[in-house]
């Protein structure tokens, strides 16, 4: 009894404690807090849709030099040229003689087609070899070595082709294809000769990454840089869509942002590094290009009231992955390439922003992204999740 | 908008002694209280708007206050230096009467969440059901912590005043300790 009251009178003690905090301390406390500082966290979806993210490269060439000296990237894009030529060249010669293949090109072209697997593959150079099946088929092929280039040939209209000339009762059918393949043969070069005569350096126009098979077209020395597209179509006709995921965190001005964006684009036939092909030639190829960013961004935001703009810069890591398929149904045959590149660059944006309610808005982005072989940038609608 | 605010203010006004005394038992510094206090009803106002009955405002507070109180304490082993609590801790002693002194050394030695239960139930005045809702658990365990609290107390406070009659620097039995959670 005597400790429960000797109890009951301690917590009396705290009972009489006054406190030492004021009302109007308090609500100036609230208040400050209110005005001053606040966080936000933020989850935005990319939502590209029907807006490109590519571009085109960026590149440095002599056109006096060698294919060679070209950064990868864009070699590689001619190299998948010159593969769709050599394997004309071939297929034409294969009705008549495999091994009289490397002799119809000329010297320049296998100087080049030898100089561009040596530099795709970082390796020795690798000769193309033409090989025959047991069937008929017709492979070309570099060294084993070479992993990034790989050319494919269908195989079955070749084999119709060697058939059709062994048999007698379609001998006839057989020459009048031969010299259609020759007269086909003879108009494109007279295209290409016509092409190469007719667009010297000053009358370029384009902004095509592709109008680097015009190497030979000139002897200057040029910077060019491709801007990304704008909205739809990007500028060199390559039409690309995407998507992707930034996570972004504020904290007064202050802005640290990760981006993450997929961008996938084609180009078709009209496509002037494959050179224009005449209406109705049976010819079609493709050439598609796949980019991945992972960007960091550190930068500032602006607020007011519902509005918000960001600014911010970074590094990055792009993987690209280029291809170029091409399929000849005169001949039956198709042909592939691919070219993967990826490495660290640099990227800037400009995001503005609109939120509806509390964890819910819009944001609209234009950011370019540099690299030593390729630069691109876009528009990027997004919708934003988050505490805003 | 305004009269949420007012009815806010208006119970931030009536909780704010008990919630302060809470927080000083806890903390066992006033300066630390009136941090806790401040944040506390900092957080309370910005969720407003999200309490649904008014009813249970009181709830919500201490849960608040409780909450903070732990993560200030987390931070606190994690940043403060031993020698800065110290000193802070014999300042706050030389302020303090020496029965509040006495009863809050001895609140010290009782665990977290016992000690918890018994500043909610003795100085906030909450009920045994409001305990549980704030702290979590169930009912005859919230009970049992107040009950065994209470006793823990009774036999501290009771050695101590028996060691505060054999020596007049009675606070030097006490070993001072923080409380961690």
């Amino acid at each position: 009894m005597k400790e429960e009251l000797y109890h009951s009178k301690l917590f009396s003690a705290l009972h009489n404690e006054e406190p030492t905090v004021t009302l109007e301390e308090l609500q100036l406390h609230v208040k400050s807090a209110h005005i001053g500082r606040s966080s936000s966290f933020r989850i935005t979806a990319l939502v590209v849709a029907g807006i490109a993210v590519v571009g085109g490269g960026y590149y440095l060439a002599n056109e006096n030099q060698d294919q060679a000296q070209l950064p990868a990237g864009i070699a590689h894009i001619a190299d998948a040229h010159k593969d769709i030529l050599f394997q004309r060249e071939t297929n034409v010669l294969s009705n008549s003689s495999a091994s009289k293949l490397s002799e119809s090109l000329d010297a320049t072209e296998k100087s080049a087609i030898r100089s561009h697997g040596s530099l795709l593959n970082a390796g020795p150079s690798s000769p193309v070899a033409v090989s025959t099946d047991e069937k008929g088929t017709q492979r070309i092929s570099q060294s084993s070595e070479s992993i990034d280039q790989k050319i494919v040939m269908n195989e079955n209209a070749t084999v119709k082709s060697v058939n059709s000339q062994t048999d007698n009762s379609a001998e006839k059918k057989v020459k009048d294809q031969e010299v259609n393949h020759n007269q086909s043969r003879s108009d494109r070069s007279a295209m290409i000769d016509t092409s190469r005569q007719e667009k010297p350096a000053s009358d370029r126009t384009d902004n095509s990454i592709i109008s680097i098979r015009s190497r030979d077209d000139d002897n200057a020395t040029r910077i060019r840089v491709f801007a990304g597209p704008q909205a739809g179509v990007i500028i060199s006709s390559l039409n690309s869509s995407g998507g992707g995921i930034a996570v972004s965190f504020d904290h007064d001005w202050q802005h640290v942002g990760f981006r993450y964006s997929s961008t996938f684009g084609t180009k078709g036939n009209s496509s002037e590094l494959f050179r224009k092909i005449p209406d109705g030639y049976p010819f079609y190829y493709q050439y598609s290009q796949n980019i991945l960013e992972y960007t960091l961004q550190f930068g500032a935001t602006l607020k007011q009231g519902d509005f918000w703009a960001t600014f911010s810069g970074g590094p990055n890591y792009t993987n690209s992955n280029a291809s170029t398929s091409s399929y000849d149904s005169q001949i039956g045959q198709r042909i592939s390439s691919s070219y993967q590149w990826k490495g660290l660059g640099a990227s800037a944006q400009v995001s503005f922003g609109y939120r509806f309610n509390k964890y819910v808005g819009t944001e609209l982005t234009g950011f370019v992204s540099d690299h030593s072989q390729v630069a691109y940038g876009g528009i990027l609608f997004s919708l934003v999740f988050g505490a805003m | 908008m305004q009269k949420d605010t007012n009815l806010f203010w208006n119970l931030i006004e009536e909780n704010r002694a008990p919630l302060w005394r809470f927080a000083l038992g806890l903390t066992r510094s006033r300066y630390d209280a009136k941090d806790l206090v401040s944040e506390t009803v900092l957080a309370a106002y910005t969720n407003f708007p999200k309490l649904r009955e008014i009813a249970g405002f009181r709830k919500y507070l201490y849960t608040i206050a409780s909450r903070t109180h732990k993560r200030k304490a987390w931070r606190h082993r994690i940043f403060a230096s031993v020698e800065t609590a110290a000193h802070l801790e014999s300042q706050e002693m030389r302020e303090s009467s020496h029965d509040l002194e006495l009863l809050m050394k001895a609140l010290d030695l009782l665990p977290p969440k016992q000690k918890e239960a018994v500043l909610l139930f003795e100085i906030s005045g909450l009920s045994l059901e409001e305990i549980r809702e704030v702290q979590g658990g169930t009912l005859s365990g919230v009970k049992s912590r107040v009950k065994r609290g209470r006793e823990q107390l009774q036999r501290l406070l009771a050695d101590r005043s028996e060691q505060v009659r054999l020596s007049s620097q009675y606070y030097e039995f006490v070993t001072p300790s923080m409380t961690l959670y």
